[in-house]
C-alpha cells in the first residue's frame, strides 16, 4: 500500500507545488478548468524544480532531507494555489472538443503516446541500473541522500570516491532519493520511475507551450515524436536526456518572453532556467546561454525594460540555483575536473589546441549522423535564415541560433579544458551531450515553424506579418 | 561542413516551395515547407521508434520480472565480471552504517562495489574502516597489516572479509 500511496502523494505534491508556483506567475489567472489541465505538465516540471531546488538549499544549509519537511517545502509552495481557488473557482466549462482532421490527427498522437508512456510504466519499474555513470554518479548520490538524508561532504572528498564527480549539481539524485523515500524502502530498479514521469511531464508541457505558437499538426508529431526518440538515452538514467527536456523547454519559454514580453513567460522560463542549472554543469552553462541570448535579442528589438527583466530573472536563477551549491562545494573543498579558471587563459588553450579539432569533429558528427532527432538543428538553422528577413522575427531567429551555437561551443570548450584523455570523452559521452543540442533545435523549429503553420487564433492577427526587407 | 550543406539542402527545399505555391506571403510559405520537412523526418522516425520501444519495454517487463534481487542488483556489475556472490555475501553480513576499506587489485571496479555496497562509507585507510574486504587479493598480498583485523571469513580465496581490530 505504501509503495503506491507514497509515490502518489509525493508526485500530487509536485503537481501541487508547480500549480502554486504558476499561480503565482499569474499564468492560472480566469483560468478553466481545461486550462487548468492543459497546464498540467508544465506544473509538474516547476514543481519538481521548484521542491527539490529549496530541498537543495535547505540540505546545504544543514538541514537533513526528510518526507515531513519536503511537505513542508511543498505546502508552501502550492500555498498560492489555495488563494487562487479561494479567489476564483476555475469554471466548469466543457473543454474545446477536438473539429476538423488536424485536431483528430493531434489527438491520436497525443493518445498514441499516452499509450506508451502507460504501458511503460509498469516495464520501467523493474528495470535494473546498468548504466555507468547512472549509478556511480546520479543513483550514488540518491541512495547515500536516501539513507543519510544529508550532504556527503567529507566522504566525497576521500580517494574512493575520487571518480564521482562531487561537484556535479543534486537536482536528480535528490529527485530520485524523494522518489525512493516515497516509496519507503531502496530499490534499485526504481531510478527509472522518476525519469518515466518527466518524459510524459515534458510531451505535456512542451505540447501547452508550443501550442500557441503553431499548429497541432505541427507540435503533436515533433514534440510526441522527439520525445518517442529519446526513450532510449533517457531509460539509460543518465542526466542527458533529462536535461536536454529542460534545455527545450527553457528555450521556448524564452522564445515566448522574447515575443511576447509577458512577465509570466519569463518566470516559467527562470523557473525551467533553474533546473537546468540544478541538473548538470553543461546545464549551468545552458542556462547562462540562454539568459545571454534573450537578453541580447531584446536588447536587438531595444526593449531595455525587458533586458533589465531578464537580467533579474537571471540572477534569480543564480541566486537560488547555483551560489548555494557553489558556496556548499567551496566550503567542503570539493571541486570537478574542469579548471574553469585556466580555461580562458590563452597559453592554456594554445597547449591544448589539438583537442579542438576533433572535439568539434566529433559533436558535429553526432548533428549530421543521429536520424531524424539531428535532422531537428539544420532544420532550425533554415529555418532561422528564413525568420531572419522578417523585421519582427530577427530577434527571435538570432535568439535560437545564438542559443543553440554558444551551447555547441560551450560543450566542445569542455572538451578542450577537460584533464581527462580526449579519446575517452568521444567514446563516452559525446553522443549523449550533442541530445541537448538537438532538443533546441526541437525548440527552435517549433517556435519559427511556427510562422508557416500559425495556431488558428493567432493565423488572423499575424497574417500581415510577411518579409519586410 | 555537412551541417552546411544541410541548411542549404533545407532552403532550396523552401525555395521550391515557394516557386511551386507562388504565394506572395513568401515567409510563410518557405518556413512552412521546411517546418512539414520536420514532421515528415520526425514523425516517421518516431513512428518506428514507438513501435521498437513499446514491443522491447514490453519484452523487457516479463524478463525483469523474473531476476532475482542479485541478478537485478548485480546488472551493472557485468561489464567488470564483478563477483555478485561475494558481493551478496558480504551485503548479509556487513551492517549498512558501517565503514568499509576495500582492498582489491582493480580500479574501475572499486566504483561499482563501493555502489553495490552503499550506503557503507569506503575508507581511504584501513584502519579508518570497521571492515576489510579483500576482494580479489590474498589477505597477505593486500596493503593491510596482519595485524589490522580480526578472524578472516573466506567466502574463497581472494573474496574474503574481516572486522578491523578496535
Amino acid at each position: 500500500m505504501r509503495q503506491l500511496a507514497g509515490p502518489l502523494a509525493l508526485h500530487a505534491g509536485f503537481f501541487s507545488a508547480g500549480y502554486g508556483l504558476l499561480a503565482t506567475f499569474g499564468v492560472l489567472r480566469d483560468a478553466t478548468l481545461a486550462r487548468w489541465a492543459a497546464v498540467g505538465g508544465l506544473a509538474y516540471v516547476c514543481g519538481v524544480i521548484g521542491v527539490v531546488s529549496v530541498t537543495i538549499v535547505l540540505l546545504v544549509a544543514g538541514v537533513p532531507l526528510t518526507m515531513e519537511g519536503t511537505g513542508v517545502v511543498i505546502a508552501m509552495l502550492a500555498a498560492p494555489l489555495v488563494v487562487v481557488l479561494l479567489r476564483a473557482r476555475p469554471a466548469l466549462r466543457p473543454p474545446p472538443r477536438p473539429s476538423g482532421a488536424e485536431a483528430w490527427i493531434a489527438v491520436s498522437l497525443v493518445g498514441a503516446f499516452a499509450l506508451v508512456f502507460l504501458f511503460g510504466l509498469p516495464s520501467v519499474g523493474l528495470r535494473p541500473l546498468d548504466g555507468f555513470d547512472a549509478w556511480n554518479l546520479w543513483a550514488r548520490k540518491a541512495n547515500l541522500l536516501f539513507w543519510d538524508g544529508e550532504l556527503p561532504s567529507a566522504l566525497f572528498r576521500g580517494e574512493p570516491y575520487a571518480r564521482v564527480h562531487s561537484d556535479y549539481p543534486y537536482l536528480l539524485p535528490t529527485y530520485e532519493a524523494l522518489h525512493l523515500r516515497s516509496l519507503g524502502r531502496f530499490d534499485p530498479r526504481a531510478f527509472h520511475l522518476p525519469l518515466w514521469l518527466l518524459l510524459g511531464a515534458f510531451v505535456w508541457a512542451a505540447g501547452l507551450l508550443a501550442s500557441r505558437v503553431t499548429r497541432p499538426a505541427v507540435w503533436a508529431p515533433l514534440v510526441t515524436g522527439a520525445a518517442i526518440l529519446s526513450i532510449p538515452g533517457l531509460l539509460t538514467a543518465y542526466a542527458d536526456v533529462p536535461l536536454a527536456y529542460l534545455l527545450a523547454l527553457a528555450a521556448l519559454s524564452a522564445g515566448l518572453w522574447i515575443e511576447r514580453r509577458m512577465p509570466a513567460d519569463l518566470a516559467v522560463a527562470a523557473t525551467l532556467l533553474a533546473g537546468c542549472a540544478a541538473m548538470k554543469n553543461e546545464g549551468l552553462v545552458g542556462a547562462a546561454v540562454i539568459v545571454v541570448a534573450a537578453a541580447g535579442a531584446l536588447a536587438m528589438a531595444r526593449r531595455r525594460r525587458e533586458v533589465l527583466l531578464t537580467g533579474v530573472a537571471g540572477a534569480a536563477v543564480l541566486v537560488v540555483a547555483v551560489i548555494p551549491w557553489r558556496v556548499w562545494l567551496a566550503a567542503n573543498d570539493l571541486h570537478g575536473d574542469l579548471a574553469v579558471g585556466q580555461s580562458v587563459d590563452p597559453a592554456f588553450l594554445a597547449s591544448r589546441l589539438d583537442r579542438l579539432g576533433p572535439s568539434l569533429e566529433a559533436l558535429h558528427g553526432q548533428l549530421i549522423t543521429r536520424g531524424p532527432l539531428a535532422s531537428l538543428v539544420p532544420l532550425a538553422l533554415a529555418l532561422a535564415a528564413l525568420a531572419w528577413r522578417s523585421r519582427r522575427l530577427r530577434p527571435l531567429a538570432g535568439f535560437y541560433v545564438a542559443v543553440g551555437a554558444l551551447y555547441f561551443a560551450s560543450l566542445a570548450w569542455a572538451y578542450w579544458i577537460s584533464p581527462l584523455p580526449l579519446q575517452f570523452h568521444l567514446e563516452t559521452s559525446v553522443a549523449r551531450i550533442a541530445v541537448g543540442v538537438m532538443f533546441l533545435g526541437l525548440a527552435a523549429v517549433l517556435h519559427l515553424g511556427g510562422t508557416g503553420f500559425l495556431p488558428p487564433a493567432a493565423a488572423d492577427g499575424q497574417a500581415g506579418d510577411e518579409v519586410t526587407s | 561542413m555537412t551541417l552546411l550543406l544541410q541548411v542549404i539542402g533545407v532552403l532550396l527545399v523552401a525555395a521550391v516551395a515557394r516557386a511551386v505555391v507562388g504565394s506572395d506571403r513568401r515567409l510563410r510559405v518557405e518556413s512552412g515547407a521546411v517546418t512539414a520537412v520536420a514532421v515528415v523526418l520526425v514523425g516517421f522516425g518516431a513512428l518506428d521508434g514507438a513501435w521498437v520501444t513499446t514491443r522491447s519495454l514490453l519484452t523487457e517487463r516479463s524478463a525483469n520480472a523474473r531476476l532475482s534481487p542479485s541478478e537485478y542488483q548485480g546488472r551493472g556489475g557485468t561489464i567488470f565480471s564483478a563477483r555478485e556472490d561475494f558481493l551478496t555475501f558480504v551485503d548479509s553480513r556487513v551492517p549498512r552504517a558501517a565503514t568499509v576499506h576495500l582492498a582489491c587489485a582493480c580500479s574501475d571496479e572499486r566504483d561499482w562495489i563501493s555502489w553495490r555496497l552503499s550506503p557503507r562509507r569506503f575508507t581511504e585507510r584501513p584502519q579508518d574502516a570497521d571492515w576489510l574486504v579483500f576482494y580479489r587479493v590474498q589477505p597477505q598480498d593486500a596493503d593491510v597489516p596482519a595485524g589490522a583485523y580480526e578472524r578472516l571469513v573466506r567466502f574463497e580465496p581472494g573474496f574474503e572479509l574481516a572486522r578491523v581490530r578496535r
